[in-house]
C-alpha cells in the first residue's frame, strides 16, 4: 500500500483513500471542506479525481503490498476481482425466471404437440386425396381427427376419405357405411353447408348404386339412380348414375342397342377414361354377337385398342378386355360371374 | 398515433428489458470483457443498462452491441412458437398461451440495440477501419439500421418487430413446413 501526505492537514493517508482536488492532494475530509469552501454550483469535470493506489484493489480493497495491479477502466483490480468482472454472472432471480419461462414454454410445447401433429396431418391428407391416394388420405385424416377432437369436421373428412378409399377398392357396402357416418358427423358438427351435405349424399348413393350393380341388382340400382335424380335434378352425377345402372339393365335384358346408345352417351361425357371407352367396345361386341356384322367387330377392336393405350397396363382393364375379346372370338355373351366360373376358378386363371 | 410514455412501456414489456441487459452481460462474459455495473430494470430512462470496460477488439464490440438482437429475437420465437399454434391457428387460447405470447412479444420488442450500443459500435468500427479490418465495414450499415430502428420506435417499429417475429414468423414457418 502506498501512502501520501494531505496538502491541507499534513497527515498521512493511504493513496487509495485520497483525492486530487484542483491539483492538490487531499484526504477525504479536507477534500470535502475545500469543495464546500469554493461554493461552486457544479464541480467542473476533471477538477476532482481519486488519487488511487495501483497496489490496492479498487473493488475489494485488498492490499497487494508493493505489487502494482493492472487496472480495469482505470481502477486497479486484483486477480480475483478481475476474474469476477470478466466472468459476470447473471443474478439468481434472472436465472430462475429464465428457467421458469423455458419450462413453461416446454410444457406448452408438450401439450400442444398434438396440435402441431394435426396441423401437418391435415394438408398431408388433402394432398394424398388430391393425388388419388385415399388410403393415405384416410390414414392421415384419422390421425388428425384423433389429435384434434375439438374439430369435428375432421371426423367428417376422415370418414369421407375412408369411404373413397373403400370405393376405389370396390368395397361398396363398406364405402356406403363410411359415407353414411360422414353424413351423420356432418349433421352433428353443424359446420357443413347444404352443398357439402349434398355431396356426401351423392357419394353415398354412388357407393350404394355400385354395390347394387355388383350384386347384379341392376334394376334396384337404376331405381336408386332415378330417385337421386328426382332429389337432385341439376346434379350431373345423377345422370352418370342412371347411365351406369341403365347400361347394366340393358345388358341384363339383352337390349344391346340401348347398351350401345348409353355407352356412347357416357363416352361423350368422359371421352378419355379407358374403362368408358372399353364399355363402348363391350357394347359393340354384344352388337356383333347379336347381328354378326363385321363392322361392329372392327369398331369394337379399334375402340378396344384406343382404350388399351390409355389404360397403362391396368390389371382391372386387362380383366375387362379379356372378357370382351372372348366375346368377339366366340360370339357368346356371358356375364363376369359366368366367365369367372368357367375360366378363373382360382380367381387368377386366364381364358383359354 | 398513440404516444405512450416510456416508463409504461417498460412496465408492460419489462421481461424484454431484463433479457436485453442479460444478453449484453452474456456476450461480455463470452468475450471476457469486464462488466462494471448492471441495471436489469428501472422505471426511468434508460430502463436498463450495462457498463463495461472499453474494448479495443472490434469483434467483441460488435457482439456485445448486437447480442441482445440475437438473443431477444431467438427467445421471442422460441417462446411464442409453442403458444402460437393454440392461439392463432386453432383459436383455443388459454391463460398460459396468452402469457407466453406476451412474454415472447415483450422480449422481441426489446431486441433492437440502443443508440448507445450503436455509438459504441460506430466508435469501434472507426478504429477497426483504421487497422484495415474489412469486417468493420459491415458495421456501418448495421449502425445505420440501429439508428433508423430506434427512430422508428416512435411509430411502434419495436412492437411491430416483436409481433412479426413472435406471431408472423411461426405462421410463415408452419405454412411453409406444411407445404
Amino acid at each position: 500500500m502506498r501512502v501520501s501526505t494531505c496538502q491541507s492537514c499534513g497527515k498521512e493517508f493511504p493513496c487509495s483513500d485520497m483525492y486530487v482536488v484542483y491539483d492538490r492532494t487531499l484526504c477525504e475530509p479536507c477534500a470535502d471542506a475545500d469543495l464546500e469552501a469554493r461554493n461552486l454550483p457544479q464541480v467542473p469535470p476533471g477538477a476532482v479525481r481519486r488519487l488511487g493506489d495501483p497496489t490496492v484493489c479498487g473493488h475489494c480493497r485488498a492490499d497487494q503490498g508493493r505489487q502494482e495491479l493492472p487496472s480495469i477502466a482505470g481502477v486497479p483490480a486484483c486477480p480475483a476481482c478481475e476474474r469476477r468482472l470478466r466472468n459476470p454472472r447473471l443474478p439468481g432471480w434472472v436465472k430462475a425466471a429464465g428457467l421458469i419461462i423455458l419450462v413453461l414454454a416446454g410444457v406448452e410445447l408438450a401439450r400442444n404437440w398434438r396440435l402441431f401433429q394435426g396441423y401437418f396431418e391435415i394438408p398431408r391428407a388433402h394432398r394424398a386425396a388430391k393425388a388419388g391416394n385415399f388410403d393415405e388420405a384416410a390414414r392421415q385424416m384419422t390421425l388428425a381427427a384423433g389429435h384434434l377432437p375439438e374439430i369435428p369436421p375432421l371426423t367428417v373428412h376422415r370418414w369421407f376419405y375412408q369411404g373413397m378409399a373403400q370405393l376405389t377398392k370396390n368395397q361398396f357396402d363398406r364405402a356406403a357405411e363410411s359415407f353414411e357416418k360422414a353424413g351423420q358427423e356432418a349433421g352433428k358438427s353443424g359446420g357443413f353447408g347444404k352443398d357439402s351435405r349434398d355431396a356426401l349424399e351423392e357419394w353415398l348413393t354412388i357407393a350404394k348404386l355400385r354395390g347394387l350393380l355388383e350384386k347384379d341388382r341392376n334394376a334396384d340400382a337404376l331405381a336408386l339412380g332415378e330417385e337421386f335424380k328426382r332429389k337432385f335434378p341439376s346434379n350431373p352425377a345423377a345422370d352418370a348414375m342412371i347411365n351406369a345402372a341403365g347400361i347394366a339393365v340393358a345388358f341384363d335384358s339383352k337390349d344391346y342397342v340401348k347398351f350401345e346408345k348409353l355407352a356412347r352417351e357416357r363416352l361423350s361425357d368422359d371421352p378419355k377414361d379407358p374403362f368408358t371407352i372399353a364399355q363402348l367396345a363391350s357394347a359393340l361386341s354384344c352388337r356383333y354377337v347379336e347381328t354378326g356384322q363385321e363392322s361392329f367387330k372392327a369398331e369394337a377392336m379399334e375402340t378396344l385398342d384406343k382404350a388399351r393405350k390409355l389404360s397403362g397396363g391396368n390389371d382391372s382393364f386387362k380383366e375387362y378386355e379379356e372378357r370382351i375379346l372372348y366375346r368377339l372370338k366366340t360370339r357368346e355373351v356371358i356375364d363376369k360371374k359366368e366367365y369367372d366360373r368357367r375360366f378363373r376358378p382360382d380367381g387368377k386363371g386366364q381364358a383359354k | 398515433m398513440i404516444i405512450i410514455p416510456g416508463w409504461i412501456i417498460a412496465i408492460i414489456t419489462f421481461p424484454g428489458i431484463i433479457v436485453h441487459e442479460a444478453a449484453h452481460v452474456l456476450f461480455c462474459r463470452l468475450r471476457k470483457v469486464a462488466v462494471l455495473e448492471v441495471c436489469y430494470l428501472q422505471f426511468k430512462n434508460p430502463p436498463g443498462y450495462v457498463i463495461h470496460e472499453n474494448v479495443a477488439d472490434f469483434t467483441s464490440n460488435f457482439l456485445i452491441s448486437i447480442g441482445p438482437f440475437l438473443v431477444n429475437s431467438f427467445l421471442c420465437v422460441l417462446i411464442c412458437l409453442p403458444a402460437f399454434i393454440r392461439v392463432r391457428t386453432f383459436e383455443m387460447g388459454d391463460p398460459l398461451s396468452y402469457a407466453l405470447l406476451w412474454l415472447g412479444v415483450s422480449i422481441g420488442m426489446h431486441a433492437f440495440p440502443s443508440n448507445q450500443d450503436a455509438s459504441n459500435l460506430l466508435r469501434a468500427a472507426g478504429a477497426a477501419v483504421k487497422r484495415l479490418n474489412p469486417l468493420a465495414l459491415l458495421a456501418y450499415p448495421v449502425v445505420i439500421a440501429i439508428y433508423l430502428a430506434n427512430l422508428l420506435r416512435f411509430f411502434w417499429l419495436d412492437y411491430i418487430y416483436g409481433v412479426a417475429l413472435g406471431l408472423g414468423l411461426p405462421e410463415l414457418a408452419l405454412k411453409y413446413a406444411a407445404g
